[in-house]
């Protein structure tokens, strides 16, 4: 643990000073308007009707939103996509992340190259992606399952292979997040452990299942809790992807909740579906915190 | 025996390296893909499956640009970000070392450490219908001011969080015999502290600029039309009764290339900030 400073009674003074912007940015601009929903959550306001709230209604936006059909439907895609995204992003940056450790020249390009998909915009991701799937000009129909000699679906125009061509793009732009985390924990992974280990025989496999693994453990478990927590807040592939179609068998609990919102001006409804979903996600977040301490004390 | 190694590990390598190839293909093609789409002649859109167009036209540029006012939602995103960024590295960088070398006591520290967390996970569509009301009675509604403040809210925590764990790494010998010869808090931090932190700051601004210029679900919420940043416009692109491709696809190749670029030339710094914590460096 470093040791503070002996401060003065001026250089306190200065910490205050410093710390005091951050903290009005974040209680003004995140912690104001989430106790602002609360109170919404419990009011009867759709704003396209009327200007103001209409009243105390008790927990009814929150009952209304159990039997919503739409938020229901949202709420097992959105675990579907958690579900099914998650694992493969896992298992593929994983494999990735082991092939392509190493120091030529071929090995180090193509780590940098094969980040691109995370950086972009996942708006732009989706618009892409929609060019990809198109059943009659896209080259995914055309050349690539072509080429397999398959026809393919018409993809986002059939409830099930929507959900599926937003599974794919989704394991298609995060998997370079597992690949980089877990290629930088591999490099932490001391080399006298590895190599002291192959002195006494161990096979490459032992290496791998009773060293380097348990070493990675932590990197996992926090990759694990980024995917999940963040595969929850998709929003902006999807829209520019499906538009939540067809029907609304690609809407997700975001984009329910963006739609009750900002399309249907239903205000109570909307915050109180938000804090549902917000429970859920909290006790995800409370891990993550307990991981980082976890870690954050081994450094300290 | 060490034969048998040896040639185990060139199989290793014959192996990688298509495997590789091939990730690499799909990963790239999509991006070339784009580029293509953005200048094919719009008659061969659905006509000429091929992947490549018979012949190349910058019409849909120049569409975005002369008639639907791609130029002003190119500055709006280049405000919202240029904004974006210096703000929250003045703030973030400031409240990063003060909680470093402040005495809080540990829980306290920790209580910060989760409010970071929480602010960085949280489903920020809860704050999305508020703040739409708020800037709407504010006056704000579909400003650029009303893009910048909900980004803040967004980028600061996290350069916090950055800065933290850079400053955590500084040795304080250097600020504490300054100390000794008399220099001020202030001194101290600009004279010693700031250049040693300019690889944070860094990775901080480009973390940011990243964040800010992809960022859609809140200046989607603020902005209706003069005030529009380039994500929000392309979303705006597809609509229920069809899809405007060739401007589209003008517009996504101009939001992805910076982000491109950044990854490619400043890779180390933009990545430090997406771990934000989940590997020691």
């Amino acid at each position: 643990m470093l040791k503070p400073l002996h401060w003065s009674r001026h250089d306190r003074k200065w910490v205050n000073l410093f710390l005091f912007p951050a903290l009005f940015f974040v209680l003004f601009i995140q912690a104001g308007p989430l106790f602002y929903s609360i109170y919404l959550s419990f009011q009867d306001w759709i704003l396209l009707s009327s200007g103001s709230p209409q009243g105390f209604v008790g927990l009814t936006n929150f009952k209304n939103a159990t039997s919503d059909p739409v938020f229901i439907q949202s709420l097992k895609f959105t675990g579907f996509l958690t579900i099914t995204t998650v694992p493969f992003q896992l298992l593929l940056g994983t494999l990735l992340a082991f092939l392509a450790s190493g120091q030529s020249r071929f090995l180090q390009m193509s780590r940098a190259l094969l980040v691109l998909p995370m950086v972009v915009a996942p708006v732009a991701i989706g618009t892409l992606w929609r060019l990809m799937f198109n059943d009659t000009a896209g080259p995914i129909n055309n050349h690539f399952l072509n080429f397999l000699n398959l026809s393919g679906p018409l993809w986002l125009g059939d409830p099930f292979w929507a959900k599926i061509a937003i599974v794919i793009i989704e394991i298609w732009q995060w998997t370079p997040f597992v690949f980089i985390v877990i290629s930088s924990a591999i490099t932490m992974v001391p080399q006298e452990i590895l190599q002291a280990a192959q002195v006494d025989g161990a096979s490459r496999l032992q290496i791998f299942y009773k060293i380097e693994l348990p070493l990675l453990a932590p990197a996992f478990l926090l990759v694990i809790m980024f995917r999940t927590l963040e595969s929850l807040l998709t929003l902006d592939s999807i829209l520019s992807l499906t538009h939540g179609g067809p029907g609304s068998s690609t809407v997700n609990m975001t984009y329910a909740i963006y739609n009750k919102g900002l399309r249907e001006f239903d205000l109570g409804a909307a915050s109180a579906q938000s804090w549902m979903f917000m429970l859920v996600a909290t006790v995800l977040i409370f891990v993550i915190f307990k991981l980082t301490i976890k870690s954050e004390k081994k450094t300290l | 025996m060490s034969k048998v190694r040896l040639k185990r590990s060139q199989i290793i390598t014959i192996v990688k390296f298509p495997i590789i190839l091939i990730v690499l293909f799909f990963v790239l093609f999509p991006f070339f893909y784009l580029v293509v789409t953005s200048i094919r002649p719009a008659g061969e859109f659905l006509e000429n499956t091929n992947i490549l167009p018979r012949s190349f036209t910058l019409d849909h540029y120049r569409e975005v640009f002369d008639g639907q006012k791609g130029l002003l939602y190119l500055k709006n995103s280049l405000v919202v970000t240029g904004t974006v960024v210096l703000i929250s590295i003045v703030v973030g960088t400031m409240a990063g070392y003060a909680l470093v070398r402040s005495r809080f006591r540990q829980s306290i520290v920790l209580t910060i450490i989760f409010i970071l967390i929480f602010i960085r996970f949280y489903p920020r569509i809860s704050i999305v219908v508020p703040w739409f009301l708020i800037m709407n009675r504010l006056h704000l509604l579909d400003t650029v001011w009303a893009v910048i403040i909900l980004h803040l809210g967004l980028t600061i925590p996290f350069v916090v969080w950055l800065m933290y764990t850079f400053f955590k790494g500084v040795p304080m010998e250097l600020e504490e015999c300054a100390s000794i010869d008399g220099a001020g808090f202030m001194r101290r931090f600009i004279s010693i502290v700031l250049p040693l932190s300019l690889p944070g700051i860094a990775s901080a601004s480009i973390f940011t600029a990243f964040l800010s210029w992809n960022e859609f679900l809140l200046s989607s919420a603020v902005t209706r039309e003069s005030a529009k940043t380039l994500p929000v416009v392309i979303a705006g692109y597809i609509t229920d009764k069809g899809v405007v491709w060739g401007p589209m696809m003008a517009m996504s190749t101009l939001i992805v290339l910076p982000m491109i670029l950044f990854a490619l030339f400043l890779q180390k710094y933009l990545i430090r900030g997406m771990m934000m914590g989940a590997v020691k460096e």
